[in-house]
């Protein structure tokens, strides 16, 4: 079981707690609580109105702000795993193309050799995430505006620039990287991203005639997984 | 814990109170999703910065590859270019193509012409320049004939300006000495094909390196010379474990180092490889007899004989008698046939190794037979293909005709039927064009050596640098009128200039690049040329205009030249007229044959289904030659006439490095490449240099029976001893000065891959 | 102090959300954890801290 799914079963299960609390402390009248009604919890004896206040307590601050954060944690480390990027559908695309052992694109030899263990997207899209660049946590906020009011064409484009820090942060300095003499020599413009590692070494992705509805593989690659 | 019993009856407060916090509580998750939308809004706005505003498709000028990229633009320069992912090179370019950025902006741009004056030259204006070059044109045709002016164009022109230039000079001035760089480049291709098939140009795609399961790369480098079209083999090889790669070359170049296996032949005796898989192919029964029968015939000596008489002929070259010749053992012959024979898919990928060879046009031959002979041809992965080293030495020049014994779309001088054709097509009278083939490359600068030719016009390329023997032909370029058209004052060719005139290059201008797999491609023009630059199909115009030619030159931009050109291509076997200047604009190019506007371009030639050319129930017809057949002729083994000797016992071999392109001149000023690649040097076996005493590093002194050249050596531990190499790109280093000017007896095209040569310690 | 009906309910609609994003956190469902279920625990416990307050205001403890 990944860390995120603990995260996720947690705030689930005090969502539950908190929402059975919320809706008894939605019928309680404060005013109508007699004075002598006493609450043994355990060890502690409470009136019946502090223990009202404190399931108030419990209901509208402590349980909520558990659950938020457990949920929250998905919002910004679960997004990391393939999965997630898998459930909006103009990703899915990717994801198939990337686990098609076929299919020559960068994403799919970095998987089908197994360069990446895991959070596949994530690892080379690390822009995001809580380390990552704010932009792209914006850029993450626009996404999810736009795909789920449905403001969005296919085949959907890449707006910003892909950063070859993702691709240099394994690949520089490798025998292999090293032994390319122009790997040196435009290495200032890599750093400053004015050439895309890409141009050499390929797509990473399918096509945007593929990504696009009525093409020949569109129906595979947006049906081809789950 | 104890129930408590809370209060079941719902808390009444005044309702008004309610409704006033609930009304609360509504305006605030209103307010937080129009806080929400307002940020989406503002995100919307703010566009990343790209590396460019504006992207253009266009074509890489490098190359015979001939990629499609995306030019990136800001504030009227190029500033990014990207593979296309669209094009047939699937978004994968060379490091070159990304340096294109650089190319427009290089140091030491000419930007005015300029004419030699008392030994100097000197600027001048245009209307100066080429008043000069017309009178001098005039005046030399007058008192010597047409055929003492000659065109030497390139590969690198746009197909409009070499299909001017063609035209300017076999229909307006009269002369078929119209040849140009292509001739020292694939000549012995288009000689292949055109004697196997009957038409030039290759049958199959790139596409089918995607197919392919096994690759015969034969005289080739592409990890140096075409990486795109090695980066699929790659993929390929990733994708299917069975795909297997062998390697022909007497180098262990940096393709052999990365194959499956390396055949290191001895320099000069690859013919003899082909034939002996030939010969095993037949005895074995490894040939495709149902093909053979319905698409092949053979032939000897001009006589048309059948596979067992052809297999009989292949006798003598048994992998037992070319063994030891051949440096291959015949197991390993057998073997190589066998896997040829029996993958699923075999493709051929050959270039200058075979090309630039005395037995070119057989090496050809024989590349083309083997697919013939096993049926590895007309289907997906199965194809013999040439690879070419100019982005458009296919469209441009051998498409448009443009050497001394052609004429445009697969016709020839030597042919009175061809000639009526082409003169009723460019709406001359009969008998305007010559009977007589011009000079080729190599006679063509002898012509300007001995006087024969004494008025030339070279556009686009750099033979001062890229000649064989060019020591011999930049003097012989001096001792005529020389008009070059370069885009600087220093190539080895301007240096040889009479007059010089500033040429546009890639971008500046408009045109259509023809790369190596039957596409067309168009590069549009994004960018103003510097000071004076002018196009070279401008120049061509005004120098016709000047010679008097306007009638016979009418179309005056690429788009007029274009148009006339296609309207000329059809019904011709390399029918192109369904490729509109629009269309091009659209796509990331189009292959020929393509007769109409709604044609989707030919991938696979000769098949049905793909060609447009193919009659209905032919499945496959081989119809540039009138019986319907591919033809393959007996092809004997002839040593090269440079053999080593005592004097010149080394052969040298020469080539191109991954980070540089031909002479260097455009690549060569772009700091990222020439930092990548170095100085050329030459690359020798610790053997050899050991015995003379050079250490790595050491300047050496090369001398064959042509000249001699001095450069620094390396000691390359892969070299076999006997073979030295060095790349051509780097004016320091001209080892073409060195190099033999043999030409193979059809394409003549000359022997650059073997030259027997001599070294020394410099000094020593 | 009467009663936390309002934020009670405004809490437990973002349970409701929070709960389904955290069974099946899928786009639809995240867009609607943030821009909805945080929204609405912010109104409660806005809410709930204004009760408080007045509470505390009514017995003079503030």
């Amino acid at each position: 079981m990944e860390v995120s799914d603990v995260f996720r079963i947690f705030a689930g299960v005090f969502s539950v707690v908190g929402l059975g609390l919320c809706l008894w402390l939605a019928r309680v009248d404060f005013s109508k609580i007699p004075a002598e009604r006493k609450v043994h919890l355990g060890v502690a004896t409470l009136t019946g109105l502090a223990f009202f206040k404190l399931l108030a307590l419990a209901a509208l601050f402590a349980v909520p702000v558990v659950a938020l954060g457990a949920a929250n944690y998905h919002t910004i480390e679960g997004v990391h795993g393939v999965e997630s990027c898998n459930r909006c559908h103009v990703m899915t695309p990717m994801v198939t193309d990337m686990r098609d052992p076929g299919s020559e694109t960068l994403a799919a030899r970095h998987f089908k050799n197994g360069w990446i263990p895991k959070d596949q997207c994530f690892q080379c899209h690390s822009d995001y995430g809580l380390a990552g660049d704010l932009r792209a946590k914006m850029e993450g906020y626009r996404h999810l505006a736009r795909y789920t009011t449905g403001t969005y064409e296919e085949p959907i484009k890449f707006r910003g620039v892909f950063h070859n820090d993702n691709c240099l942060k394994c690949h520089a300095g490798t025998p292999k990287f090293v032994a390319v003499p122009s790997h040196a020599t435009v290495q200032g413009r890599l750093a400053e991203n004015s050439l895309s590692c890409l141009n050499c070494h390929g797509r990473a992705h399918p096509t945007r005639e593929q990504r696009t509805p009525g093409h020949p593989d569109y129906t595979r690659l947006i049906g081809g997984d789950e | 814990m104890t129930e408590p019993t809370p209060e079941t009856t719902p808390p009444a407060a005044p309702e008004s109170l309610y409704r006033r916090e609930f009304l609360w509580a509504m305006g605030g998750l209103g307010a937080a999703t129009a806080a929400a939308f307002a940020g989406w809004g503002g995100l919307e706005l703010m566009v990343p910065p790209g590396t460019a505003d504006e992207w253009h498709k266009s074509t890489c000028r490098f190359c015979g590859t001939g990629c499609t990229i995306r030019v990136g633009m800001r504030d009227g320069e190029v500033v990014d270019i990207r593979g296309h992912e669209d094009g047939h090179n699937k978004g994968v370019i060379c490091v070159k193509g990304t340096m294109l950025r650089s190319l427009p902006k290089i140091e030491g741009r000419l930007t005015t012409p300029m004419i030699r004056k008392n030994g100097e030259l000197v600027p001048a204006s245009w209307d100066e320049a080429l008043d000069l070059i017309a009178g001098k044109f005039k005046e030399v045709r007058d008192a010597h004939g047409p055929d003492a002016l000659a065109f030497y164009g390139s590969g690198q022109l746009f197909t409009e300006e070499s299909y001017t230039a063609n035209k300017l000079f076999k229909a307006g001035l009269r002369t078929n000495n119209v040849d140009g760089n292509p001739r020292l480049c694939m000549a012995s291709a288009a000689a292949g094909y055109v004697t196997v098939f009957g038409k030039d140009e290759p049958p199959g795609s790139y596409e089918d390196i995607d197919h392919a399961d096994f690759f015969f790369i034969f005289g080739a480098n592409p990890y140096d010379c075409h990486p795109p079209l090695w980066e699929r083999v790659q993929r390929r090889r990733a994708l299917r474990r069975e795909a297997f790669v062998v390697c022909v070359d007497p180098r262990r170049s940096e393709t052999a180092k990365r194959s499956d296996l390396h055949l290191p032949v001895i320099a000069g005796t690859d013919l003899l490889l082909l034939n002996a898989m030939a010969q095993v192919i037949i005895a074995d029964g490894l040939t495709d007899k149902a093909f053979i029968d319905r698409n092949v015939r053979f032939s000897h000596d001009g006589n048309t004989i059948d596979l067992a008489a052809f297999g009989a002929l292949l006798a003598e070259y048994t992998p037992e008698k070319v063994e030891s010749r051949l440096g291959i053992g015949a197991d390993l012959i057998r073997h190589v046939a066998h896997r040829f024979a029996k993958s699923k898919a075999s493709m051929s990928l050959w270039t200058m190794g075979v090309n630039q060879r005395t037995q070119g046009t057989r090496l050809n031959i024989m590349l083309n037979a083997l697919h013939l002979l096993t049926g590895h041809i007309c289907r997906p992965g199965a194809t013999p293909f040439s690879v070419t080293g100019q982005p458009n030495a296919c469209g441009g020049v051998r498409d448009t005709g443009s050497l001394s014994h052609a004429l445009p779309a697969g016709r020839v001088v030597a042919n009175p039927e061809h000639r009526a054709e082409v003169e009723k097509l460019w709406g001359v009278e009969s008998g305007t064009i010559s009977p007589n083939p011009g000079h080729h490359a190599v006679s063509l600068f002898r012509a300007m050596e001995s006087g024969q030719v004494k008025a030339a016009l070279i556009m686009c390329t750099n033979p001062g640098q890229s000649m064989p023997d060019s020591d011999r032909y930049a003097a012989a370029m001096e001792k005529c009128f020389t008009v070059v058209s370069e885009i600087v004052a220093d190539s080895e060719t301007a240096k040889a200039a009479s007059v010089l005139l500033p040429a546009a290059l890639w971008v500046e201008k408009q045109g259509v690049l023809g790369q190596g797999e039957r596409r067309y491609q168009l590069v549009d023009k994004l960018l103003e040329p510097p000071g004076e630059c002018r196009s070279d199909l401008w120049m061509l115009v005004e120098l016709a205009k000047r010679l008097g030619l306007d009638r016979l030159i009418k179309a005056h931009t690429p788009q007029a030249v274009w148009d006339e050109w296609r309207q000329f291509s059809a019904g011709s076997a390399y029918d192109f007229s369904g490729m509109s200047y629009d269309r091009l604009r659209a796509l990331p190019g189009l292959q020929w044959p393509c007769p109409t506007e709604q044609h989707p371009g030919t991938a696979r030639r000769f098949v049905e289904g793909s060609d447009p050319l193919v009659k209905p129930g032919m499945g496959v017809q081989f119809y540039g030659h009138k019986d319907n057949r591919a033809h393959i002729p007996f092809c004997p083994y002839v040593p090269s006439p440079e053999q080593p000797s005592p004097e010149f016992p080394l052969y040298l071999t020469t080539g191109r490095v991954l980070e540089q392109w031909h002479t260097g001149t455009m690549t060569g000023r772009i700091t990222e490449l020439r930092d990548a690649a170095g100085p050329a040097r030459f690359t020798v076996s610790a053997v050899d240099a050991s015995r003379r005493g050079v250490e790595s590093g050491d300047m050496i002194v090369v001398t064959s029976r042509f000249g001699d050249v001095q450069g620094r050596a390396v000691i390359d531990a892969d070299m076999r001893p006997g073979l030295m190499f060095a790349a051509f790109y780097d004016a320091r280093l001209l080892v073409n000065k060195v190099v033999a000017d043999h030409v193979d007896p059809v394409s003549r095209e000359p022997e650059y891959k073997l030259t027997a040569v001599q070294f020394r310690k410099a000094g020593a | 102090m009467k009663d936390l009906r309002l934020p009670s309910l405004a809490a437990a609609l973002g349970f409701i959300i929070t709960g389904l994003y955290a069974l099946d956190p899928g786009p639809y469902q995240m867009a609607a954890f943030i821009f909805f279920a945080q929204p609405l625990f912010l109104i409660a416990l806005l809410s709930y801290g204004y009760r408080v307050w007045k509470d505390l205001r009514g017995r003079d403890v503030l």
